[in-house]
């Protein structure tokens, strides 16, 4: 099947035959001098339970293997292949073809997220951030040399931050965030309702290292309740919760 | 200064400015005055200016609009651009302004209480 190269918002498609999908990706090489972003049209046979993420593999194999885009476990697990699907920012594994309106699919990369090629995004920053407020349990003093005793915990203690254990990092939070388009160092829902994860644990004791990161020009006050981090998370966090608590914290720890 | 204690004072100054509001324009609207343009006439705002009570309420309204309004600025302000001088400048910037602003107006009302 060929493909058909067109400008961003020109449509110059012919009529498509039953059970084709019109794949439309954006394509960008930001390495090569010159290129320009635009739009490809890719004509993908619809097949039963299809993902985008399948189109894209099918687009890959038989239209065009440059394509770039980034996957790994193809269960929505793993968070790698997160990207703008007709403007939503959804993992590609994930979404069904079927439940997408129309036979055109818009695929871009994720927004807030600098491109490396095609839908292939850039996470350095996103983890940068993550790695910020110290994502893990922090004990007070030296590692022990071995393992004394269990750190027991209740299931009050556990449920207090259990939801935000399930975050996979896949960024869609981050790339939904309004406040992230128009401020790059704000740290992000994904750091902010992590390192709530890690605040509300029993067992941790790093409090007082982590919190000056959220209570500084571009951390938790920043957030304006938009909610669309929630809205796109694909496990089901509530990011804008975390966000909150986290400020809540903030706000009894004087 | 931490961003919690600025948001701490600024739900403390949405609280006092909510009620001074209400205050102000129900002094303006219902007590001792036939309707609200005349409660603008000049030597009755003078003779308020003069009174203890208004003048006080006068000066914390001042305050905490000028607080909340340049604190809101301030936020939009840091999401423009990135940078630890852009965050820097902003935040002098709008802390000059609210010194400024709140000199200003206690110059009027310290002014006209003193006769001037």
């Amino acid at each position: 099947m060929a493909a058909t190269v067109e400008a961003p918002g020109v449509t110059q498609v012919a009529a498509k035959p039953p059970g084709v999908v019109l794949l439309r990706v954006y394509r960008h090489n930001p390495a090569i001098p010159g290129d320009e972003a635009k739009i490809v049209t890719i004509r993908v046979p619809r097949l039963f339970g299809m993902t985008v993420l399948d189109a894209l593999i099918w687009a890959k194999e038989n239209v065009d293997p440059s394509l770039a885009f980034r996957c790994s476990c193809r269960m929505g697990i793993c968070g790698s292949c997160g990207m703008q699907i007709n403007g939503i920012p959804k993992l590609a594994c994930e979404t069904q073809l079927k439940e997408l309106e129309g036979d055109r699919i818009e695929v871009a990369p994720l927004q807030n997220h600098p491109v490396v090629r095609d839908l292939a995004t850039d996470f350095t920053g996103f983890f940068g951030k993550h790695r910020s407020v110290r994502p893990h349990v922090v004990r007070a003093g030296a590692e022990p040399a071995r393992i004394e005793r269990e750190l027991l915990q209740t299931e009050e203690q556990k449920l207090a931050y259990y939801q935000f254990t399930m975050c996979i990092m896949c960024g869609l939070c981050n790339s939904a965030c309004p406040i992230a388009t128009m401020d790059a160092q704000f740290l992000g829902p994904q750091a902010i309702a992590q390192a709530y994860r890690f605040t509300a644990d029993s067992r941790d004791q790093g409090r007082a290292a982590r919190l000056p990161v959220l209570d500084g020009h571009h951390g938790a006050w920043r957030c304006e309740i938009a909610g669309s981090c929630s809205a796109v998370c694909p496990k089901g966090v509530d990011p804008a919760l975390g966000i909150q608590l986290m400020k809540r914290t903030l706000l009894r720890r004087r | 200064m931490r961003e919690s204690t600025l948001q701490i004072v600024n739900y403390v100054m949405i609280a006092v400015l909510f009620f001074t509001v209400l205050l102000h324009l129900a002094l303006h609207g219902f007590f001792g005055f036939v309707d609200y343009e005349g409660s603008l006439v000049y030597s009755d705002v003078v003779t308020r200016y003069r009174q203890t009570i208004p003048a006080v309420m006068l000066t914390v309204l001042l305050i905490s609009a000028a607080f909340h309004g340049l604190y809101g600025l301030r936020n939009i302000l840091l999401e423009f651009r990135s940078g630890p001088v852009w965050d820097r400048t902003v935040s002098y910037g709008v802390l000059v302004a609210g010194i400024a602003l709140v000199g200003w107006g206690m110059r009027t009302i310290v002014l006209t209480a003193m006769g001037g």
